[in-house]
């Protein structure tokens, strides 16, 4: 009987504050179904077997703790604000006679309604998304994937248990406000006599000082592995000049702005700046909060976009032939039957070779200027550069020739620990154009020597002598890519090394594909969460501002005046967040660029789109939060006719 | 001639889904003249609020009309209404209605804001008003740094500074100790020889004493009204009998 009443109760409770709780449903809910996916398919045998699909195993495995981690922290965060929300009514309970441990009990039962809510539509949402988005998955990262089953019982399991520990912890989190207030306490819920707030001008210039400093310091990272200090430093420094800025320079500027009395006393500016005042100083720490995790998500889309979408560009750049084979000197015999291969198969796949470029040579480290610094070079014998320039030119013994494809200059002897060769002459351009090092902007030098010359006995009659052969497939793509994959497959048991532009092609298709994915996976959920908090933050606002808005009709304020007031109040709210976090953007793309470049994306235009794409979708998603919220709070805030 | 003119004013609240109605206020005339201190009293429940809602144009009537220096506020367009508030009413309320995000000054100054008066013209009215008042060194400090009575006079300056035609107050020393109700009773008796019109809604004796004219009202109703004779006369033993009158006839409706 009594238990009936409590569920009763709670019952109500939740109907009565369904506008209050729905958005906070609806994140949990998205939430769960997104981790069970991610959680699924990080579970996937099937995955495993493709290729690469370790990678988005990993990617995913990553990504479920993101999840939960940005679960609790933003849960907590809007929680609170229903709490605080709900404190009045609980108060009054409480005098009504309802002891803590009643209030308790109901509490209980109206979060393992919700929590059992959530749990079970995100399960059912997640279940019924996922073949869509195994379907999507694949189109993505354009490889078949034998996914094993679209349900997982251990991937459900762990979303209920992981989400179960979350509410959980939500539901101590309030046990424990309650426990803390008194009854006056819970009746007033928090509404107290606010300080107005003072300027500090020594906060402000140092949020000033270090925004630029970061802005600064991202300019000067060069090679983003040997700057990782600069970068970080930067991103720190930006960080804490985000939430100096919304606490301190805010604050500065609109007293400044009060101060200018010709501005101050005019109706428009009038209530919206004392207001923006208080509102600064209660929720600097939310829009800072706000706009890092727009920049986060701003960042993760752009570079995941631009990773995927410039995988041709990173082909392009690491492979100048569509395919090249390297052969140790002494597997002659083994190269040639592979060309052999090559030669009798291509009619059968209708394709041509073309562009030809058969050669020796070796790539070594040495330090040549005797500068401390290693150079790297590719060491060409003689004989093997005259048959590709087809001409016929001598060298002494202690000659070479040599090609910088670098700007560095370099003198004309250079020294192989105790041996000293002479330049006999810096060429202009060189037959082979290739990159033997993986990393972004190495320029290589291209030395030529004699096979039996002062550098044969330094590194061995064979060490220089690798063979390479590169050339062109024209005819079909997917005849291009299959011929690829069938060299491959023929040259796999040897040591003879066979790489293609299309089979590094699909493993980054797999790679990227499956770090857009993720990237979208963590995009949508900070996106869901940012606008969570805003709405809460907003709302929640709209009922202190009531009380005040109320007051100013009183005083002879039109509705026109006070709707007025609210968007703009809204829209500065709303959008100063977001207008930082594309600033931040903005002067992050050179950094973000040069990040990319290490895994041979260098294409500006698509760095450009995808971060006007990304942005582009953001401000879209996050105005139809605005408009929703703007409606929601004018429904609380403007006084009702009676 | 007549500042205020309430004619058969009769308002009708509705329950939200149609079901009950209520008569807050039925068939109400009275006039109001220039210089007139009138009070309204009644127990709570008896519609002076509602009558001081419609009178501050807050609240359409249900019938009946409401006029201002011979304008009727039903043939004031909405969204005009409240620049016709600013203009011709002062309030003063019993819980005084600062914005706590306003200094002292700046509450004063609201209604000016709000009519983008020049700086010049604002500083020209506020500071004989607030020295007059005896406020003027409270100034930069916030609601929440003064006391009850100062906040009180804060709102009168608000109310004074438009120099409206008519003040309306509703309960001003509800909030107050006996000094600042004190206090600020005489400073309205002060405003008033000055000319000032007021009219206010109290159910202190002691407030009421101080009008020169006391409406009674109960269920929407005027029962009766007292007015002093001469200027300085004590009303209070009058205003006494009516009110246990008035109780005395609800025991005997029961």
């Amino acid at each position: 009987m009594n238990n009936k009443l409590y569920r009763r109760l709670a019952v109500t409770n939740l109907k009565k504050n369904a506008s209050m709780m729905l958005p906070y449903l609806i994140t949990c809910v998205t939430v769960i179904s997104l981790y069970y996916i991610a959680s699924n398919l990080s579970a996937d045998a099937g995955l495993k077997t493709v290729p690469g699909g370790n990678a988005i195993v990993d990617f995913m495995k990553f990504g479920i703790r993101l999840f939960a981690a940005l679960s609790v922290l933003f849960l907590l965060y809007a929680n609170s604000y229903i709490m605080k929300r709900r404190k009045k009514e609980l108060g009054l309970y409480h005098i009504l006679g309802l002891e803590k441990k009643h209030i308790r009990k109901v509490l209980s039962i109206e979060s393992a309604i919700c929590s059992f809510a959530s749990i079970a539509c995100g399960l059912i949402i997640g279940i019924g998304c996922h073949p869509f988005v195994t379907a999507g998955l694949t189109k993505i990262i354009g490889t078949e994937l034998p996914f094993s089953g679209a349900r997982s019982g251990p991937a459900a399991a762990n979303t209920i248990i992981t989400f179960c520990v979350i509410f959980l912890l939500i539901f101590f989190f309030n046990m424990r406000q309650i426990r803390t207030a008194s009854a006056v306490e819970l009746l007033k819920g928090g509404r107290l006599g606010e300080k107005e707030p003072k300027a500090n001008w020594l906060l402000a210039g140092l949020g000033a000082g270090l925004l630029l400093c970061g802005y600064t310091l991202s300019f000067f990272v060069h090679d983003p592995e040997k700057d990782t200090d600069i970068m970080i430093g930067a991103v720190v420094c930006v960080m804490i000049a985000t939430y100096l800025l919304f606490m301190a320079v805010s604050i500065v500027v609109l007293k400044l702005l009060r101060r200018n009395e010709n501005f101050y006393y005019k109706s428009k500016n009038f209530t919206l700046i004392s207001g923006m005042l208080y509102r600064m100083k209660q929720n600097a720490v939310g829009l800072s909060n706000i706009c890092i995790f727009s920049t986060a998500t701003l960042l993760v889309m752009t570079t995941t976009v631009s990773l995927y979408f410039g995988i041709n560009n990173m082909v392009a750049n690491q492979y100048h032939h569509d395919v090249s084979i390297t052969a140790e000197a002494v597997e002659e015999d083994k190269l040639s039957e592979l060309l052999a291969f090559i030669e009798k198969n291509k009619k059968q796949y209708s394709l041509q070779t073309a562009n030809i470029l058969q050669y020796t040579g070796g790539s070594f480290t040495e330090d040549l200027d005797e500068d401390g610094e290693s150079d790297y070079f590719f060491l060409m014998p003689l004989e093997s550069y005259n048959k590709l320039t087809s001409q016929n030119i001598g060298l002494a013994k202690d000659e070479v020739l040599v090609y910088s494809g670098s700007t560095n200059v370099h003198s004309d002897t250079l020294s192989f620990a105790q041996k000293k060769v002479r330049v006999k002459e810096y060429l202009k351009q060189f037959p082979v154009d290739n990159d033997f090092s993986g990393i972004y902007g190495m320029k290589w030098l291209y030395m030529v020597s004699q096979k039996d010359g002062l550098l044969a006995d330094q590194f061995g009659p064979y060490g220089a002598s690798g063979l390479h052969v590169e050339f062109d497939l024209t005819g079909e793509e997917r005849d291009k890519s299959d011929f690829s994959y069938a060299i491959s497959k023929k040259a796999e048991r040897s040591s003879v090394e066979v790489n293609s532009r299309f089979e590094f092609r699909d493993s980054l298709m797999v790679l990227y594909g499956g770090l857009l994915f993720l990237g979208m996976l963590i995009s949508m959920i900070l996106l869901a969460k940012t606008a969570l908090s805003i709405f809460y933050k907003q709302i929640s606002e709209g009922f202190d501002d009531k009380e005040r808005f109320n007051i100013l009709e009183k005083v002879g304020m039109s509705s026109k005046e006070i709707r007025s007031t609210i968007r703009r109040q809204i829209l500065i709210v709303f959008f100063s967040p977001l207008l930082l976090a594309l600033i931040h953007l903005c002067v992050a793309l050179p950094m973000v660029s040069k990040l990319l470049k290490t895994t041979f994306m260098d294409n500006w235009v698509i760095i450009l789109n995808s971060s006007a794409v990304s942005a582009a979708i953001f401000v879209m998603i996050y105005g139809a939060v605005f408009l929703l919220t703007e409606r929601v709070y004018r429904k609380i805030v403007t006084p009702s006719k009676q | 001639m007549p500042i205020l003119e309430v004619k058969n004013l009769k308002k009708i609240y509705q329950t939200r889904f149609g079901g009950n109605q209520v008569e807050a206020l039925s068939n109400i005339s009275f006039t109001v003249r220039q210089g007139e201190y009138v009070a309204i009293m009644g127990e709570s429940g008896s519609g002076k609020t509602t009558l001081l809602n419609m009178m501050a144009s807050l609240d359409r009537p249900t019938e009946g009309t409401v006029l201002l220096n011979g304008k009727s506020y039903a043939d004031i367009r909405e969204d005009e209404l409240s620049s016709f508030r600013r203009g011709h009413l002062g309030f003063v309320f019993q819980d005084f209605n600062l914005l706590d995000n306003f200094n002292i000054k700046d509450n004063i100054l609201l209604p000016l804001v709000l009519s983008d008066c020049s700086r010049k013209e604002m500083k020209e009215k506020l500071l004989p008003l607030v020295r007059k008042l005896g406020i003027e060194k409270l100034l930069e400090k916030y609601p929440y740094e003064v006391s009850g009575g100062q906040k009180q006079r804060t709102a009168v300056a608000r109310a004074l500074l438009t120099s409206p035609s008519l003040i309306l107050a509703d309960e001003p020393t509800g909030a107050l100790d006996s000094r600042s109700s004190e206090e600020l009773l005489k400073l309205f008796d002060e405003i008033n020889r000055e000319g000032q019109t007021i009219m206010m809604v109290t159910h202190s004796v002691q407030a009421a004493g101080c009008a020169n004219r006391v409406l009674f009202i109960k269920d929407g109703k005027i029962l009766c009204e007292v007015s002093k004779r001469f200027p300085d006369e004590d009303i209070k033993p009058q205003l006494f009998n009516v009110l246990s009158v008035i109780s005395a006839g609800g025991k005997n409706n029961e």
